[in-house]
């Protein structure tokens, strides 16, 4: 066999793995940016699909047919998202002569329509939310919404991945809502059909994994509590779902495996609802005809290979095992490590992946090796830290080690976050609902100075040089008892400089040095601080020619925005008067005068983004301070 | 080349009782140079106050200044010790050679906390000997100046002579016009003559708040105008970085100077310490395979018994490989090539008293290295040149005439350590102060004198009593001429009243002599190519 991989990153990789282990040959079709991905240099043979441009490449249908031909494959497996769930795509690949490594078409189709996927969940009477998905008129929309009871749930027919959802707070927001909904859905699905729910105000995600045949045979592979969830996205997963009792969990596994009888479901799927955590009911909300992001942890807890069960189904082998022999063992747990800022709501962040440790005793399911670029085309997930324990507590404590063991940066991500959830009530716990993170302040991650100390101290080991004979090489060399305690300046990636004096006792674990780009990475709460060596010189400078009393242009910080501007040019001020509010960081500063003097020119206004060292005020007729002493600092 | 077979027995009784005795000379230099950095009376009231005014103190502002990590070559330290009533540590001055953008520079720093930084005699002596180094190098000058000037009570011996303070000054407008540049950073009071320090420097850097330039300070002004005026307002940071234009750049305290100053010295065009010549063929250095630490159980704790050069040398060169010249004719000399952190070097070292041949050897062996360009160190420990009807029949005298010569008029770089002795004209001939090695430097087991305690007594006793020819003399004033001279032989000939007096520029640990010898040597190879000599190299 043949398999062309219709996808990339973590999940091509993990594709490979079992396509490897089952002796197929693989066919990695990748997009530009990819060209140097460790998937692709990980499959038999790789082939250009396209442009960075996604409808050029991973949502081609004909961009990956035609690499697929090209390549002589003989089976296409589409991972998840992209086009795993496009009915008319499976079609093609059918069409073409090559094995479609999931459901047949009719499936994905019926499931692929929330309001189709209602309907057929409803007959099979699975439990389903409160809500309406009859006509598209917004008349007919908001006088459903208002039988339901506000708030209400309104989100985009062909959805998924969080796009295309909004919540009605009242009857006179629901309109807004409602305009926004179809919008964004039609900008992500080209399809502005949505529905309306109830909208459950303490709902936990529990999902059943499912594997069927094409010989009618159904399993189920127990449950997943996906609860923790950011803008609608998952990013931390458990099996076994948390806290259920054994009658819901009972229930949940066998609505679900109904329903997929029902179907004549023949692959691995998965049939996800909404549990109220207050009364235990559960709800159907869809069901993915796709291998998910977090069938790690079900792996791991039933010791199956789901990827290997997708190919075997798919190319009309019978499921090998009964549902009487599935082992449960365990409790596993994935984190989602996203590049992403979680304390600038969660944007994305790109850049070049130079340092990547990566903790022992874990599954680590990931995209990214050391030199990858997370470019701005793709996902922001870029890894998966699956840990498992044979109870929960060790799992957690596990992952806590893991965490503190891992290193990813400089690229800003969301291991600070992972972290700190770990420490959380809700979180320990298993109370936490989809909404904790969207409802919560998240803590900023911030490092100690016995923590940069200690890697400055690594940073400076690591740069040997003969080169200079002695004077290199007779570190710190005194005749005299004399210890000197070097100042060592450390600027992160976001250009703050940090001082700290050498002469620091050094632990040495959880931080590593990339000679490269002459940088460390230290590890601390989960967070991976980058630093790299900034010369003292020009970071020292900053105050020279500035006495007392000259007030020397006032120059940002940091990279900040402009809060308020208190003085405006031509008033006079005197030490200590606050010229400037901005922002950084979600945290206000505020810049003072350094001396007597008029404004001569204010050189931003309200809203302004600034950058590191810009200049945003001059003065004039600056003074002596006849009051200052002998204190400078 | 082949390295020298250690013969030295670790294990033995009498390594092992030389060691324990040499640890106690480590321990008391230590000991004395922690006096010196922080210790003396009203030391520690006066360092409080220094930092309670948010100053640095000299050594900390060196450190902050030189590259991250990197050597200080501290000369000197104990300059004054046992002096001035030990109230002066260090002479109130640190001096040393460091690195700025891998470019050395010597340092002059004024240490406030001694004195209030004011200049004695000694302050004056160490101030110019680092000025004669930084000239002979070409290393720029960085003057931290934090002092109260002169110290008035002892002007005579500070203010008139030819290298007293005015020879300071001269040597800093002789050093400027050698494009050598010479850069303050102002750092407390400069009165009167001290104004000259950054008013004759190439660029100034002063500190606000602290830092203060006046040719008379407020008093003096009241006295001779009636003039009351602040005396920041008279010469502070402000007034002469705007308004007299005395001081380049004014900052906002001691960090800020020293990023300017870090600057500044990008903008110097020197060389850097890795910027060889090509005189100096060097290599990629190796550790010596003997642990230099070893050198404390092979010099003998009783200094009339001997030690071979040889076992000292293994463990200071790369690799303790040492081609050695001439080996069996005139042996107490020892003559070799070696390299010392990648430099090569040409070494000589006394085996005990200098007979004819050893003179002749060491002549024959400077000349050799005055031909081949290679640099020159001298490992003293001799009580002198022999004496005797043998000698003086084998011309001792002009052989020991010839080896002077040839060192005084080597122009390669010379480097001196006493490692033992240093006795009458021994000294001379292995090349001691009063020949201008690069650096000299003592261990604290050595000794200096024209003879040694026991020669003196001897020779002195007969002196005084062929002086009182015809007195009685009974046994008990005999005895007391004895022990007076005996005691100021001892107290002349310790090594601490030489470093005292600057004899040397510093006592330093057998253990630290590799390194600091391969620093000074790497000062060297950035300079030309030395003067030829006369160029001939005689066979004696």
């Amino acid at each position: 066999m043949k398999l062309f991989i219709a996808n990339r990153g973590e999940i091509a990789r993990r594709i490979i793995r079992t396509a490897q282990k089952l002796n197929w040959i693989t066919v990695a079709g990748y997009a530009d940016p990819d060209a140097n991905a460790p998937f692709v240099l990980e499959a038999s043979e790789a082939i250009r699909i396209g442009p960075s441009a996604l409808s050029e490449s991973y949502l081609s249908a004909e961009a990956i047919l035609n690499a697929a031909k090209a390549t002589e494959a003989t089976a296409i497996h589409p991972g998840y998202g992209f086009l795993s769930e496009n009915a008319d795509f499976a079609q093609q690949v059918k069409d073409a002569g090559l094995i479609w490594v999931g459901p047949r078409p009719a499936l994905i189709a019926m499931m692929g329509s929330k309001i189709e996927a209602r309907k057929i969940a409803e007959t099979a009477g699975v439990p389903i939310i409160p809500g309406f998905s009859g006509s598209q008129q917004s008349d007919d929309l908001q006088t459903a919404a208002n039988s339901i009871g506000y708030p209400v749930l309104i989100k985009a027919s062909a959805g998924g991945g969080g796009k295309g959802i909004r919540v009605a707070h009242s009857q006179e927001t629901f309109f807004k809502a409602l305009d926004e909904a179809r919008n964004e859905a039609s900008r992500s699905f080209n399809n502005s059909d949505v529905i309306v729910e109830r909208y459950i105000e303490q709902p936990k995600h529990i999902e059943v994994q499912i594997v069927g045949d094409t010989f009618g045979n159904i399993i189920d592979l127990g449950t997943r509590d996906c609860s923790v969830q950011r803008r609608y996205q998952k990013i931390v997963e458990e099996a076994p779902a948390l806290n259920l009792s054994s009658d819901t969990e009972l229930g949940l596994r066998e609505t679900a495996t109904q329903l997929a009888r029902n179907i004549g479901y023949d692959n691995v799927g998965t049939v996800e609802f909404i549990v109220d955590a207050a009364t235990g009911e559960y709800f159907f909300l869809e069901m993915n005809t796709r291998l998910q992001v977090e069938h790690p942890i079900t792996e791991v807890v039933t010791g199956l290979d789901l990827v290997e069960l997708q190919m075997l189904s798919a190319t009309g082998k019978e499921l090998a095992i009964r549902q009487d022999e599935i082992m449960f063992a365990g409790h596993a747990i994935e984190f989602r490590l996203n590049a992403e800022d979680p304390s600038d709501n969660f944007s994305p962040r790109t850049g070049v992946i130079d340092h990547l440790s990566v903790p022992k005793l874990v599954r680590w399911d990931s995209g990214i090796e050391v030199g990858s670029n997370i470019s701005p085309f793709y996902d922001s997930m870029i890894a998966k830290l699956i840990i498992s324990a044979p109870s929960r507590s060790e799992a957690l404590t596990a992952a806590a080690t893991a965490l503190e063991n891992l290193l990813v940066g400089p690229v800003a991500n969301n291991a600070s976050l992972l972290y700190w959830l770990l420490d959380q009530n809700e979180f320990r716990e298993g109370s936490i609902t989809s909404r904790f993170l969207d409802e919560i302040d998240v803590p900023i991650a911030t490092i100690d100075s016995v923590s940069i100390g200690t890697a400055a101290n690594a940073l400076l080991r690591s740069i040997e040089s003969n080169e200079l004979g002695p004077w290199s090489s007779v570190k710190s060399f005194r005749v005299t008892n004399h210890k000197p305690a070097f100042d060592v300046l450390l600027s992160n990636s976001e250009g703050e400089i940090h001082e700290v004096k050498t002469n620091f006792s050094a632990a040495t674990d959880r931080l590593s040095v990339d000679s490269t780009t002459k940088s460390v990475a230290v590890n601390q709460r989960g967070a991976t601080h980058v630093f790299q060596l900034a010369d003292r010189t020009e970071a020292w400078m900053h105050d020279s020619s500035i006495g007392r009393g000259n007030i020397g242009d006032l120059t940002a910080p940091f990279p900040a925005v402009i809060i308020e501007t208190p003085v405006q040019a031509g008033d006079d001020v005197e030490p200590g008067d606050i010229v400037l509010v901005i922002e950084a960081m979600k945290m206000l500063h505020s810049l003072t005068a350094t001396g007597h003097g008029t404004v001569s020119t204010l050189r931003v206004e309200t809203g302004d983004a600034v950058q590191s060292k810009q200049i945003l005020m001059t003065f004039s007729n600056t003074k002596p301070d006849s009051e200052r002493r002998l204190n400078d600092s | 080349m082949k390295y020298w077979t250690s013969k030295t027995d670790t294990s033995s009784q009498q390594y092992l009782d030389n060691e324990e005795k040499y640890s106690e000379l480590i321990e008391q230099l230590r000991q004395r140079q922690e006096i010196a950095i922080s210790g003396g009376s009203g030391r520690a009231k006066s360092i409080q106050r220094h930092l309670d005014r948010n100053k640095v103190l000299a050594r900390d502002r060196i450190d902050m200044i030189i590259d991250s990590e990197s050597p200080f070559l501290e000369l000197s330290t104990l300059a004054s010790w046992g002096q001035h009533n030990d109230e002066a540590p260090g002479a109130g001055i640190i001096t040393g050679i460091g690195l700025i953008h891998e470019v050395p520079y010597m340092f002059i720093a004024n240490d406030a906390t001694v004195k209030g930084g004011s200049l004695l005699p000694i302050s004056v002596k160490k101030h110019v000997r680092a000025q004669d180094i930084a000239l002979e190098h070409k290393l720029g000058v960085i003057y931290l100046v934090d002092s109260g000037g002169a110290f008035l009570p002892l002007q005579d011996e500070i203010f008139p002579d030819k290298d007293h303070f005015g020879g300071s000054f001269y040597r800093q407008a002789r050093m400027s016009a050698q494009g050598i540049p010479q850069i303050s950073v102002v750092l407390g009071g400069c009165t009167a003559g001290g104004a000259y320090v950054p008013a004759l420097s190439d660029e100034v850097i002063m500190v606000d708040g602290i830092g203060r330039i006046f040719l008379g300070g407020p008093p003096i002004v009241k006295a001779a105008l009636g003039e009351i005026i602040d005396a920041d307002e008279l010469g502070g940071a402000v007034l002469h970085t705007k308004v007299s234009g005395v001081s380049d750049y004014i900052a906002a305290n001691e960090k800020a100077a020293y990023g300017k100053l870090r600057e500044i010295c990008e903008t110097t065009n020197q060389r850097k310490i890795q910027d060889r010549q090509p005189w100096i063929q060097w290599v990629p250095p190796e550790a010596p395979r003997y642990d230099p630490k070893e050198i404390y159980g092979i010099i003998s704790a009783d200094d009339r018994i001997g030690f071979d050069a040889r076992e000292i040398i293994a463990r200071l060169v790369d690799g303790s490989e040492y081609a050695e010249f001439k080996p069996d004719w005139g042996d107490s000399i020892t003559c070799g090539w070696s390299k010392l952190w990648g430099h090569p070097i040409g070494i000589i070292a006394n085996n005990g008293i200098i007979f004819s041949e050893s003179a002749q050897k060491a002549t024959h062996f400077i000349e050799l290295c005055q031909q081949r360009k290679i640099p020159l160190l001298f490992l003293q420990n001799t009580t002198g040149y022999m004496v005797g009807s043998d000698a003086e029949a084998s011309g001792i005298a002009k052989h020991g005439a010839k080896m002077v010569a040839a060192v005084a008029n080597a122009t390669v770089p010379k480097y001196t350590v006493l490692i033992g002795n240093s006795y009458g004209a021994g000294n001379y001939g292995m090349c001691g102060r009063g020949f201008n090695p690069r650096f000299l430097f003592a261990w604290p087991n050595s000794k200096i004198a024209t003879m040694s305690g026991d020669t003196a007594q001897t020779v002195l006793v007969d002196i005084r009593l062929a002086g009182m020819k015809g007195q009685q003399t009974t046994e008990s004033e005999i005895e007391s001429i004895r022990s007076e001279i005996a005691h100021q032989y001892e107290t002349q000939s310790d090594p601490y009243y030489a470093t005292s007096r600057l004899w040397d520029d510093g006592i330093i640990d057998p253990c630290d002599t590799r390194d600091a010898l391969g620093l000074c040597l790497s000062l060297a190879a950035r300079e030309d190519t030395p003067p030829d000599g006369h160029g001939l190299v005689y066979r004696m």
